[in-house]
């Protein structure tokens, strides 16, 4: 029957990705965003459900399975949220414009209101997809949005800092390099060493690179003028979750008063808290092998070796935000994640 | 000089005649005819060449173009071409042009006087003429700047190795190093351009092909380099030898060989001749790699010894002066780094004792030792911190767990992390974490140059509250101050990025990237606040004592009795060492 | 009269509610009070309705002067309830919808701080060393909730002078069966290095972020700025209060020298008693842990300020 196999279809789709999550190569987060949103779709459209209760909790089902892929994965969760959170908002419209429920203040928050979502309510599912779309459109577009500021705050003769690879900061700094001359100091960064990468393909488009080793941060700080960095997630006080050595070099732009800028789009933004940097969910360990050669070590018994790849940054030592919605203060951060998701649909463990 | 000379015939033909009018500086000259000598040239000008140079052929006739510089040049040029000694060339176009009233006059005289001498007697009349130049010059010096008060100040001379942007400073080094006949350097083909005051060499090193090393110990020998010095500065320039003691402990061994090997020249002074030529085996390793600074001081200390010795050299015999200087450097080697590292070892023992987790940077023999020496090694805790490309802190891992501390090994990007949350056992107390760097040099102002990325360890440290000790021995002081990693530091290879361990290589031809270039600093200096307190031999001092510390200062006398080894009681130490601290300038 | 007939009214019942919950905090006790008013009262017009509320508000106020933060919570009441659709032509309905704003408003805050202490427990972790000030029953409940997570952890807690509260504070987490010591007020400094985290309550949140607290928490929120360690404060968001002081001679004299629990020293001239509450400015806190989030201190006031204006 058609509705079987699209379920067998919608089910080997979610294997892969999750296959890839488990992986332990870096997912793009626009890809992994991208594909979290599709599968939800997909989901949505193909499966039946009775209430809008019941299609949050098949979605609700479908995202746990996918965190369970990858915990400290927190791009697919912010997405399965996201999601919710248009299923929510699309039925309360839906209900709105049929007079179901008060029309009350605009002002009033949503979650104050004690909405029942097991009430009938037509057209949802081609309202929700339709949002998805847009949603779709949006992450699809936002390097390109978060590029085009890039005029905005890089002067001429300018010396920029970057921290290892991002997609978001290379279109970035490309985009300013086409009408600017300015000079980059490129760190390797993470263990894939994506700074190298960052520092060819800037070169390539004719901006003038220099590529130093981690350890060289505080040393070439005193010559920066600004520090631009991409992140892996955006926590819900303002702070980064972002790969191991960033925080040297937030540290040390503190340290000069040199300002430190962030590139990401909108689907970073976590609605979760930050509490410890080992807390659930935060981190991901990895084989020590990826960070050295371990037969340099034969023999040597009871050491411990360094093997986290994330780590934690207060919202104090960033300046600015550049989403791909404008730019804001760290502190304005929480209001966008208020916006963004429902406070019912933050803990999906429950 | 044929070619030379009908140029120089052709350019007189085709400027002025007469060469009175063309003179720049207006002096008088009395036209001449020209005199039948073989070779030379007939202007009047001419005979104030002659006589300074001694040399028939002359070229006043681009003097005649009233190009000054250049008619000196072209002298010099030609006297070279004739084959007579030219060491005096410069100097006597410098002469001419300031003494040329004086000079000339004279010149003039003589020209017309005799029109031939031997050799020697002209040479005799040259000295003569260029000491009553240089009287000249100094007397006119002297009177002419009455106004300028007794004496002008002279500022420090900025040292050759931060002026590598000026142009003719490669040449000027070149000419030093053909001097002193050692083989210098290629820099290397792509610079980064914040750095361009610095030495970058080109790691490639086929200079030392050309060495020759010195096997006969011939007295006087200008060419070749003492084999142990060569054997040195290859394992300088291969990273063989690193780290700030070991490479100034290698110095200073090499350097007994040496002397040991050395014998004076028959009519030459001892001391003078052995410091020159101990500068230039300096010059040597200073190509094989930029010298750092525990050897610059242990290098002022040998030279100062050496110059104390010709005070009283008469009193001994050229062997007994070499024995002298060898057991000072022995003595140098067991003062001031290795019973210093010892004292050093003492005042650390009952902070480490108090700690619980100790964070170490890379490999520092001062901070091993301090480790070794400690009582809780079983309860310790050891965070040992890497960085690339050199990857020191695995040297310093093995060490550590030889002596049976717990490790754990981080590179520095997970250092942060790691600090924070190091495994807390659950008795509700606070785990005691410190920080021990050891040290490169230390600058006059406190700041410590140490390798890179010990900046941004303290740095961590310091926003986490962990206590930050930096170690070393007073001889590492310098008087230099700098307080950023730009203006003084040394660049390592740039083609050891390339390489990025498990993984291909990204960067396989950056060179042809016109603009990417890749960095690899050394060193970094690190603000003195980020340090609690600066732990030497003579205990822990604030950093404002830094500069009172000198390690020149101290005297160390050198005798011939081995001293005790040094107990646990502090104060015996300092007595034993005969260290006080330095009196305020 | 009908006035004095309200006030009465709703004083008894205020009076009914704190003999029934001693542990209430006076602020939401206030305002059950005014539901069970509003419930039990017709009204006609919105202006009768406004004045009579008002009436009620500055009755409870009085009665209970030194909770200062009763009129604020009640000023909140009124703006969260009235922040509705008022056009239906008959009034009953919106009273009717207005009962049901507050009963659902006030019960959340009514839970306020067993959702606080839900949000604050894991932030203290297992075997950490925490410093407490004074005597703060949310942060108790924050603390009881940790320990009923099974997690186990050292508490100082400060004297608290001139009342001393910090020994009621040590009496009830002995009892919870935890590590504490009571330390001077004056050794917080000395004794900031070994602490991990501090946690305070608040008498009152304020529009530039801050808080305003019992004397004392200043001082800590100084000496863990100096070094690095977190400050969070958790307090409901009844007790936000409009008003932005700048300096500590901005906090309002009525708030000053009142604290719960302790006698007024009404003799003699302002300048000469000691105030009891101090002003901690939002640079000096981590977060605040309230009813509404986890949150940069500036966020509570959004929250406020979208509710006033």
């Amino acid at each position: 029957m058609p509705g079987e196999v699209d379920k067998t279809d919608l089910y080997d789709r979610m294997e892969n990705f999750m296959n890839d999550l488990r992986k332990d190569e870096r997912l793009g987060s626009c890809e992994v965003a991208r594909r979290t949103v599709d599968l939800l779709r997909r989901l949505i459209s193909q499966t039946k459900w009775t209430s809008v209760q019941d299609l949050m909790d098949q979605v609700w089902e479908a995202g746990k399975q996918l965190m369970g892929a990858d915990p400290s994965e927190s791009r697919v969760g912010n997405m399965v949220r996201r999601v919710l959170k248009i299923i929510r908002e699309e039925f309360v419209s839906g209900l709105r414009e049929d007079g179901g429920i008060e029309a009350d203040g605009a002002e009033a928050p949503l979650d104050s209101l004690s909405v029942d979502y097991t009430q009938p309510c037509p057209n949802l599912k081609a309202t929700v997809i339709e949002s998805i779309g847009e949603l779709l459109q949006e992450i699809d577009g936002s390097a390109e949005n978060i590029a085009q500021q890039a005029l905005e705050h890089i002067h001429a003769d300018e010396t920029i800092m970057t921290f290892g690879g991002s997609k978001t900061v290379e279109a970035f700094l490309k985009n300013a390099g086409r009408k600017r001359k300015f000079h980059v100091i490129c760190t390797e960064g993470d263990p894939q060493f994506g700074g190298q990468t960052l520092a060819k393909n800037l070169a390539a488009a004719d901006i003038n690179v220099t590529l130093v080793p981690n350890s060289h941060v505080f040393a070439m700080m005193a010559r920066v003028n600004k520090v631009i960095i991409g992140t892996h997630t955006i926590l819900a006080e303002g702070g980064l979750k972002a790969p191991c050595g960033i925080f040297n070099m937030a540290l040390a732009a503190k340290e000069h008063k040199v300002p430190v800028f962030v590139c990401a789009s909108t689907y970073k933004l976590s609605p979760e808290q930050f509490r410890s940097e080992v807390q659930e969910g935060f981190q991901k360990y990895v084989d020590p092998n990826v960070f050295y050669p371990l037969e340099e070590f034969a023999g040597i018994e009871g050491v411990e070796f360094g093997n986290v790849v994330y780590e934690h940054i207060d919202p104090e030592y960033i300046h600015l935000f550049i989403f791909n919605t404008g730019t804001n203060a760290p502190s304005y951060v929480y209001r966008l994640v208020k916006e963004l998701y429902h406070p019912d649909d933050l803990d999906l463990n429950v | 000089m044929e070619p030379d000379k009908s140029e120089n015939e052709a350019t007189a033909k085709d400027g002025m005649p007469s060469p009175q009018p063309q003179q720049a500086k207006g002096s008088a000259k009395k036209p001449k005819k020209p005199k039948a000598k073989p070779e030379q040239v007939t202007p009047p000008a001419d005979k104030a060449a002659a006589a300074e140079g001694g040399s028939t052929a002359q070229t006043p006739k681009s003097k005649q173009k009233g190009d000054k510089p250049a008619s000196a040049k072209k002298q010099k040029a030609e006297k070279k071409v004739e084959g007579q000694a030219q060491g005096q060339a410069e100097v006597q176009g410098q002469a001419k042009i300031q003494g040329q009233g004086q000079g000339e006059g004279q010149v003039e005289g003589e020209a017309a006087a005799a029109p031939k001498k031997s050799n020697a007697e002209l040479k005799a009349e040259r000295r003569a003429i260029q000491e009553a130049q240089r009287a000249a010059k100094a007397a006119q010096k002297a009177g002419g700047q009455p106004g300028q008060g007794p004496a002008k100040q002279e500022a420090p001379r900025v040292p050759a190795k931060v002026l590598r942007d000026d142009p003719n400073m490669e040449k000027k080094e070149g000419k030093k190093l053909a001097k002193q006949n050692v083989p210098q350097r290629s820099s290397a083909t792509r610079r980064v351009a914040l750095f361009n005051h610095l030495k970058q060499y080109d790691p490639d090193l086929k200079h030392l092909n050309e060495l020759q090393v010195w096997h006969n110990l011939e007295p006087g020998a200008t060419h070749g380099i003492h084999p142990a010095i060569s054997t040195l500065g290859l394992q300088y320039a291969d990273y063989t030898i690193i780290g700030s003691n070991a490479r100034a402990v290698g110095l200073l061994a090499a350097f007994q060989e040496v002397i040991w090997d050395y014998k004076t020249p028959a009519d030459k002074d001892m001391c003078r001749a052995l410091e020159t030529h101990i500068t230039r085996l300096i010059s040597f390793l200073d190509q094989c790699r930029p010298l750092s600074i525990s050897m610059g001081n242990a290098i002022k200390f040998l030279k100062q010894k050496i110059i104390n010795l010709s005070e009283n050299h008469n009193g001994l015999s050229e062997e007994e002066a070499k024995q002298d200087l060898i057991l000072s450097m022995k003595k140098f080697v067991k003062e001031k780094i290795s019973k210093a590292g010892q004292a050093i070892s003492i005042y650390t023992r009952p902070i480490i004792k108090r700690s619980e987790v100790i964070i170490v940077y890379g490999y520092s023999s001062v901070i091993y030792n301090a480790l070794r020496k400690a009582d809780n090694k079983e309860s310790l805790t050891v965070l040992v911190v890497d960085s690339r490309p050199r990857h020191e802190g695995q040297k310093m891992l093995k060490a550590l767990t030889r002596l049976g501390i717990k490790c754990i090994f981080v590179p520095l990007e997970q250092a942060a992390f790691y600090i924070r949350n190091i495994h807390q056992p659950s008795t509700c107390k606070l785990q005691k974490t410190r920080l021990f760097l050891g040290a490169h040099g230390v600058l006059n102002n406190a700041y410590v140059m140490s390798r890179i990325g010990t900046a941004s360890l303290a740095s961590i440290a310091k926003a986490l509250n962990i206590p930050v000790y930096a170690c070393f021995e007073t001889y590492k002081i310098t008087d230099r101050s700098q307080t950023d990693s730009f203006v003084f530091n040394e660049l390592g290879d740039a083609n050891e990025l390339e390489a990025i361990g498990h993984l291909p290589p990204i960067l396989t031809n950056w060179k042809e990237q016109r603009t990417l270039g890749l960095l690899n600093l050394m060193y970094d200096v690190t603000p003195n606040s980020h340090f609690s307190t600066f732990i030497t031999e003579i205990g822990l001092i604030p950093d404002t004592s830094i500069p009172k510390v000198s390690p020149l200062n101290v005297d160390s006398r050198p005798t011939a009795a081995d001293e005790p080894e040094v107990g646990p009681d502090c104060l015996l130490l300092r007595r034993q060492f005969g260290l006080q601290r330095a009196q305020s300038a | 009269m009908a006035q004095t007939a309200d006030k009465e009214e709703v004083v008894g019942y205020y009076n009914s509610i704190k003999e029934d919950n001693p542990d209430m905090s006076p602020p939401l006790a206030a305002l059950k009070a005014l539901v069970r008013f509003l419930e039990s009262n017709k009204m006609v017009t919105i202006s009768e309705f406004n004045d009579r509320l008002d009436r009620c508000i500055a009755a409870l106020s009085e009665s209970e002067s030194k909770h200062s933060s009763i009129h604020a919570g009640c000023q909140l009441f009124l703006r969260f309830i009235t922040l509705t659709n008022m056009q239906f032509a008959d009034f009953e309905r919106c009273r009717q919808n207005m009962i049901h704003r507050a009963n659902h408003w006030v019960n959340k805050m009514a839970n306020a701080r067993q959702t606080i202490a839900r949000l604050a427990e894991p932030f203290i972790s297992h075997g950490t060393i925490v410093l407490t000030h004074s005597y703060s029953r949310v942060v108790m409940e924050a603390f009881k909730e940790a320990v009923s997570k099974g997690k186990m952890f050292k508490v100082y807690v400060t004297e608290s002078q001139p009342n001393k509260s910090g020994y009621r504070t040590a009496e009830e987490l002995k009892k919870l069966g935890l590590p504490v010591t009571v330390i001077l007020d004056s050794a917080v400094g000395y004794k900031m290095e070994e602490i991990a985290l501090v946690v305070v309550g608040a008498e009152h949140l304020v529009n530039s972020g801050g808080i305003l607290n019992k004397i004392g928490t200043f001082n800590i929120a100084m000496a863990a700025k100096m070094y690095n360690k977190p400050f969070y404060v958790m307090a409901e968001s009844l007790k936000y209060l409009d008003i932005f002081p700048i300096e500590q001679s901005d906090i309002p004299a009525a708030i000053k020298y009142k604290i719960p629990d302790y006698p007024e020293d009404k003799e003699g001239d302002t300048e000469d008693r000691h105030p009891l509450i101090d002003y901690t400015p939002p640079k000096y806190i981590n977060r605040l842990i309230s009813d509404i989030g986890v949150l940069p201190p500036g966020a509570i006031v959004d929250e406020m300020l979208s509710l006033y204006h």
